[in-house]
């Protein structure tokens, strides 16, 4: 419940390192249970006491995200080199079908880096895609070109928002397993990143 | 001064109080009285909602292409049955709005992936007709928004679709209709055992 609840910034998939550490735990958990897009919906009837005590918890949250952001300047720098990549997993999957992947990626560097693909051998297209709602309440899902990584800073690839899509796989996904992807950057340097078959 | 992290926020959950999870009336479509020919994972025939009655069902609707949103609706029926004491009272139902490609086949492949292959979860697919007509009756909204050939030349789409899990009664009545993959678990836990 807590994962969409530390963000300040003016985009929702950044935060800051440190409160992305803080709640790597939850985000891992909250992945899978994903009671995290929360806020636009169940609030009628039975859900509306849960939905206060929701309101109020992100109210305080928000009311503290000044502090930690004082807090976060007041460490200096972050501690790391590169892009780094945590929590990776994957959904299962059939041969012929889809998969999607989740993970945090965090900017160490002072200057901004972008990320311009991936690849994998586990399926015939690996693309970088997002979810989001339309207008009536519609979702939709579509591919991104090219993703700012922002320096400092860190972002979630999680259910409901950005995911790696694996389209048509070339093998079943079982829980257990675990993938090979590689992820492109506009320096022309990749990264491998394992992800771990879960639900 | 008030920081705008906390004008946005509320703002946002005063707009999310007023929309969502809407509470049966008589505006909303229910199921009580319809009848429609499917087919579940298994290949047999299956009439909804009568072959359902006498238990409350928790219906999902997605497309197995969709690896994000439906994945998220699909698992949730699994993490309500499991969270439940009562779950063996319930019916746990996902519907395909995309009967072209979610054959009987597929549907069982995808089923197994959410360990979810064997009663009392039922996927159900169909003739599109009857399966439009079902969609219809649910007041689930879809449409192609991408459609684009693979590397290998096969044809591939996505689907734009309506965000939907309903809880029906044991009439098939419609009790709650909710925003799918955005409604916490215990929400629905707690609505199913309001009603058994």
């Amino acid at each position: 419940m807590t994962k969409h609840t530390s963000t300040c910034t003016v985009d929702p998939r950044i935060e800051t390192r440190t409160s992305a550490l803080r709640n790597i735990d939850s985000y891992i958990e909250n992945s899978r249970n994903v009671d995290s897009c929360i806020a636009s919906s169940a609030i009628a009837g039975p859900c509306k006491f849960a939905s206060a005590l929701f309101l109020m918890v992100l109210f305080f949250a928000a009311a503290g995200c000044g502090e930690r952001d004082e807090a976060d300047r007041q460490t200096g720098l972050l501690d790391g080199e590169g892009v780094a990549i945590e929590g990776a997993w994957a959904r299962p999957g059939s041969e012929g079908g889809m998969s999607a992947g989740y993970f945090l990626i965090t900017n160490f560097d002072t200057e901004a880096d972008t990320l311009v693909g991936a690849s994998s051998e586990v399926a015939e297209l690996t693309e970088i895609h997002e979810s989001y709602e339309r207008e009536e309440g519609m979702m939709g899902m579509r591919q991104i070109d090219r993703l700012e990584l922002p320096p400092q800073s860190t972002l979630r690839f999680e259910p409901g928002g950005l995911h790696l899509m694996f389209i048509r796989l070339q093998e079943n996904l079982t829980v257990g397993d675990e993938i090979e992807v590689r992820l492109q950057f506009s320096s022309g340097e990749e990264q491998s990143v394992t992800l771990t078959v879960q639900n | 001064m008030i920081h705008p992290a906390k004008i946005l926020i509320t703002a946002a959950l005063l707009l999310a109080l007023t929309s969502g999870c809407t509470p049966q009336n008589e505006e909303q479509p229910g199921f009580s009285g319809a009848s429609f020919q499917m087919v579940n994972q298994q290949g047999e025939n299956i009439q909804f909602p009568d072959d359902f009655a006498g238990s409350p069902v928790l219906i999902g609707f997605i497309y197995t292409h969709c690896p994000d949103i439906c994945s998220i609706i699909t698992a949730r029926l699994h993490q309500v049955w499991d969270e439940m004491d009562r779950s063996d009272e319930v019916q746990f139902v996902i519907a395909t709005f995309d009967p072209e490609r979610d054959t009987p086949d597929v549907l069982l492949d995808y089923a197994r992936n959410f360990g979810m292959d064997n009663p009392p979860f039922t996927f159900l697919t169909g003739e599109p007709t009857e399966v439009e007509r079902l969609m219809e009756m649910a007041g689930v909204r879809s449409e192609i928004s991408e459609r684009r050939e693979t590397e290998s030349g096969d044809p591939f789409y996505l689907i734009d679709h309506t965000d939907n899990i309903m809880l029906l009664d044991e009439d098939g009545r419609l009790v709650m209709d909710y925003g799918g993959s955005m409604t916490p678990t215990h929400i629905l836990v707690e609505d199913l055992e309001e009603i058994l």
